[in-house]
């Protein structure tokens, strides 16, 4: 005799509820299961990139790997956290040809690697975002932000087709880095250290997402660099920290920043990604924009227009 | 590094497998009962969204978040209610913005409510958001199965059992081959379940694996191969609601009614389940005890047709199954089995339809 209610659908009963079993794991462009298990898809990152556009310094982060194709908008959760860190104190040297090929460079001190200056990035009850910054030269007046549906830049097979949640910000590069100083080029304060992490209420610890160097932190034995702060990789997991090293004084191609353009897919080559990369793209299924937000604008159904977006230039507001 | 849910510590989300839990009243005793842990895990996770919900009120997260935490009370309840509330959470949340959380957790909604035609397109917007997701997968592969669709379950899975590579899509695996009756295969996909979910440290999905691969076992009558698996998960969690129910079983296959019958008033103490209901009374009037088989006949029919009086069909199989049993009512199991087929076409439900037509005639 069977107990049939009490077989059938097990599968179902176990499905959601608050349950995750490392479902994640398995999945692509996007890490940190704790989130995805609690689901919470919209605070996963996918993508950092850095680069500049004339004098501006532009960051891109990416989050939610699982944005509905039918999707035309993006409303942000008031309860998630996002946060753009720049260390621009910290030594690097590119007399080690391996680590600039891999990593940028070396960072002398990875252990006293700080955030300088943050974006803090909140949203309010509306979805609208709201920027906070510290560590800012004086002279910053000016920060252009944009948040919203994008076409996912992700250079990709399996992203073929996606969107993501965006948050991009410009804003005179002099106001990170001083470019007039003494040293002159490849001035360690010209060289940024980048990374983005997000938080939401319901697990514990000041982050559950970090972004760095593009696949790192993405696979399962990196996983823990997640919650971790970049100062604490090197000494903790015994890993160069999973940062985005960014000379400014050169043009922006991975590692050395990213640029929207660059296939880190190939660039890196693992084969675990390389794998499944069909159809094996070498360039965005949309072309980037030459103007702010720099983003592929997302792909709709037939028929559909997309939200805009929240776009806007703004003075800082300072912590 | 120890993450926890605020308010409640956990090294990862905990499972509420096959919620069984909850009571708020004993039928048999008159007794009240105390409150279970899956109905205080799922309380405590209603009122926490309930909040989130408040706090975020545009906050597409919090509103699929708070339909899951329903969901979960409806498992644990037993209370149709609570799935309505659920649906209409991720409702709310879905018109916020379409998200993967609301619509995987409608594929669940459904999913559990039998609704299972409904359950696959939901699942399918699901998982074109995220195709990697082999929970997903799994939650496809039981609605087409509850359709009676073997083979569109099958496209969904690795070639063969040893190709599994995690626990959603070995247990899946189990139940195609439960399903098809291949006792050996399905022992080996749940087994193989069990040994993913020890591995990441679920001993909830762990004990759920083994209970199920005891199952298929004692479906097919082999009740002494299905004891050590249930032994097996109650060194991991002797409380577990599906190892109890499964253990009355077994007492139920070898005669040992009294067992049985002890078996589910412990369980009827902590859960108003009609299901168990309708088990017990199976088991005492085996045993020959009319009035105890009486009055769970009256709660288990009481508890499938709340159920349906609440626009849910999830369990007309069952209450016509247990009116072809009871011999009563035999018109009305008919209709009740005949609609079902409307929602549910596998072998389960066609056999209910065949047996409530033989049984009028």
């Amino acid at each position: 005799m069977t107990n049939r209610i009490g077989r059938l659908l097990s599968l179902c009963a176990f499905a959601i509820g608050g349950v995750g079993m490392g479902a994640a794991l398995a999945a692509d462009h996007g890490d940190a299961p704790l989130l995805a298990d609690a689901g919470r898809n919209d605070a996963r990152l996918t993508d950092l990139f850095a680069f500049t556009r004339g004098e501006n310094l532009v960051l891109a982060v990416c989050l939610d790997p699982a944005v509905p194709v039918d999707a035309t908008e993006y409303t942000f959760s008031s309860d998630l956290k996002v946060s753009i860190n720049i260390d621009n104190h910290s030594e690097v040297r590119f007399d080690n040809a391996d680590d600039v090929a891999t990593y940028g460079g070396t960072i002398v001190n990875p252990n006293r690697i700080r955030k300088d200056v943050s974006f803090k990035i909140r949203f309010d009850r509306l979805g609208r975002p709201h920027l906070r910054t510290s560590g800012l030269r004086r002279q910053c007046r000016d920060i252009r932000l944009f948040a919203g549906l994008r076409d996912d830049p992700f250079i990709r097979g399996p992203r073929l087709g996606r969107n993501v949640a965006a948050i991009v910000i410009e804003l005179p590069l002099e106001c990170v880095v001083d470019r007039h100083g003494s040293h002159g080029h490849n001035d360690p304060d010209n060289t940024l250290l980048i990374w983005a992490t997000s938080d939401v209420p319901e697990l514990d610890g000041p982050f559950q997402d970090m972004a760095g160097r593009a696949l790192r932190s993405m696979f399962p034995e990196n996983d823990a660099m997640n919650q971790l702060e970049p100062r604490r990789h090197s000494r903790e997991l015994g890993v160069a920290p999973d940062v985005v090293i960014f000379n400014t004084d050169q043009p922006a191609a991975f590692p050395n920043g990213r640029e929207l353009a660059d296939d880190v897919v190939d660039l890196v080559g693992d084969p675990r990604i390389l794998g499944n990369d069909a159809p094996f793209p070498t360039e965005n299924d949309r072309p980037f924009l030459s103007d702010f937000p720099y983003l592929p604008t997302p792909h709709l159904p037939a028929g559909l227009s997309a939200d805009p977006g929240f776009d806007r230039r703004m003075q800082p507001v300072r912590e | 590094m120890q993450n926890t849910w605020r308010g409640q510590r956990t090294g990862r989300w905990t499972a509420l497998p096959r919620a069984v839990f909850v009571g708020a009243l004993c039928l048999l005793s008159g007794a009240c009962a105390h409150e279970s842990r899956s109905i205080q895990q799922a309380d405590q996770r209603v009122r926490y969204y309930s909040q989130k919900v408040t706090e975020n009120p545009r906050s597409f997260a919090a509103h699929a978040q708070l339909a899951s935490a329903y969901l979960g009370k409806a498992r644990a309840t037993h209370d149709p209610a609570f799935l309505a509330r659920a649906r209409a959470a991720a409702a709310e949340s879905m018109d916020i913005q379409s998200n993967y959380l609301a619509l995987k957790t409608m594929a669940a909604i459904c999913g559990y409510s039998h609704r299972f035609a409904e359950a696959i397109d939901w699942a399918n917007r699901a998982a074109a958001a995220d195709p990697a997701d082999p929970e997903m997968t799994s939650m496809r592969v039981e609605a087409y199965l509850g359709l009676g669709q073997r083979d569109n379950a099958v496209a969904l899975l690795p070639v063969t059992i040893d190709d599994a590579r995690d626990f959603h899509t070995a247990a899946a695996w189990g139940l195609v081959c439960s399903s098809e009756g291949r006792v050996d295969d399905a022992v080996a996909a749940y087994r193989r379940a069990g040994e993913f979910a020890r591995a990441e440290s679920a001993p909830a999905f762990e004990v759920w694996a083994l209970v199920m691969a005891s199952g298929a076992y004692i479906d097919a009558g082999r009740v002494e191969d299905g004891q050590p698996l249930l032994d097996a998960a109650a060194e991991i969690d002797p409380t577990d609601t599906l190892l109890r129910i499964h253990r009355a079983e077994v007492a139920e296959a070898q005669g040992r009614f009294g067992d049985a019958l002890d078996a589910y008033a412990s369980l009827l103490r902590e859960s108003d389940d009609p299901a168990i209901h309708a088990a017990a009374w199976r088991v005492a009037r085996a045993a020959g005890d009319e009035g105890i088989a009486a009055a769970h006949f009256a709660a288990a029919e009481r508890g499938f047709k709340r159920v349906i009086d609440a626009g849910e069909v999830y369990t007309l199989e069952a209450l016509a199954k247990l009116y072809v049993a009871a011999e009563v009512n035999l018109e009305a199991a008919r209709d009740l089995a005949k609609r079902n087929l409307e929602f549910k076409r596998d072998a389960s439900a066609m056999r209910a339809y065949e047996e409530a037509v033989a049984a009028r005639r």
